[in-house]
């Protein structure tokens, strides 16, 4: 559209030069209201996009589809992409044997105070 | 009463048509309300299909406020259809400072009064609502850029213009504006932020109770009592 603009403002411009003042400013206001028309069928076109924004409420541990997601209010945590549940899985074995390892030295420093 | 209003304006598209495909169950839309001009205090609404039968269609809708003191509400009406029209047949309430969800008596189901009523929309025909027609336009809201139909309706000094789209199909409705100068609760406006998919709702009528005190104190006074 901007293009069709452009080219009938260089038309225009060329052809102004070999008019009198009263013929270029009847051109120039025909001009004017043209380019009011074009901007207006801009406007009304049809819709400009039509995505409107969605929210899925599917909770991801949930077999039912509809209307098996969430409530509002009550959204389910986010699921864990598989590298941050295997990473979760990691941290927690890693805890597990830290707290293995500080009951066994418990147990021993126990065993020295009892004997 | 903007409850009322969104109710009555669903009721006009519930009305002979398939229920279940023209009202998925789960599917729904949210909107920010923004009461009185005050940006700063959006009330959050989210209306959503919680199920259809052969001549009804119930709606949930979920209200939160995040102010000073934060609220969560829960509404849903079964809205009956038939030949005659459609009408709110069954309410119910429901908090988290509820230990079940409420029955709402058939005078808390009535729209409050002094402005546009439910009657307004609910019996109204398809030249009616050509007659409140007032165009096609393009509309910015919160959930993007589309193109829908302009209506106006008034009544006793408030006016409310309201946008309805297909493409936010099957609530429609995409921006609301209510204006009065006798009335300053009804000075509000609504746009659509989001449409929802797999809602599940939240209320189980067949666990409702009666209406309790603090039950009531939740909902507008109804128009017989005042």
């Amino acid at each position: 559209m901007k293009t069709i603009i452009f080219v009938l403002l260089m038309m225009g411009s060329a052809l102004a030069q070999n008019l009198t003042p009263d013929q270029q400013k009847k051109m120039l206001d025909d001009m004017r209201v043209m380019k009011e028309r074009l901007d207006q069928l801009e406007k009304n076109k049809a819709p400009v996009t039509s995505g409107l924004k969605t929210t899925n409420y599917k909770d991801a541990t949930s077999e039912t589809n509809s209307p098996g997601g969430a409530s509002p209010g009550e959204e389910s945590a986010p699921a864990l992409t598989a590298d941050q549940s295997k990473k979760l899985m990691d941290d927690i074995a890693v805890l597990k044997k830290n707290q293995a390892d500080s009951q066994k030295i418990l147990d021993e420093m126990e065993n020295e105070d009892n004997q | 009463m903007k409850i009322f209003f969104i109710l009555s304006l669903l009721s006009l598209q519930v009305f002979a048509q398939n229920l279940s495909q023209s009202f998925p169950a789960g599917k729904g839309s949210s909107y920010k309300i923004i009461m009185k001009g005050d940006k700063a205090n959006p009330v959050s609404l989210s209306l959503y299909v919680a199920g259809t039968r052969v001549d009804s269609v119930h709606i949930e809708y979920f209200m939160e406020t995040k102010g000073i003191i934060p609220l969560q509400m829960w509404q849903q009406f079964e809205i009956g259809v038939s030949s005659k029209g459609a009408e709110i047949r069954k309410g119910y309430v429901f908090t988290k400072e509820l230990t079940a969800p409420e029955t709402m008596p058939p005078e808390y189901l009535k729209g409050a009064g002094g402005g546009i009523q439910v009657n307004d929309f609910l019996f109204a025909d398809k030249a009616q609502l050509d007659k409140d027609k007032i165009g096609i336009e393009n509309v910015e809201i919160a959930a993007g850029t589309t193109k829908a139909t302009h209506y106006r309706v008034s009544n006793n000094g408030q006016t409310v213009d309201y946008w309805i789209c297909d493409d936010a199909k099957p609530m429609g409705l995409v921006m609301l504006v209510s204006k009065s100068e006798k009335n300053e609760n009804q000075n509000y406006s609504l746009e659509l932020t989001s449409l929802m998919d797999n809602v599940k709702a939240k209320i189980l009528p067949e666990k409702a109770v009666s209406l309790s005190e603090a039950g009531k104190s939740l909902l507008a006074k109804p128009e017989s009592m005042r």
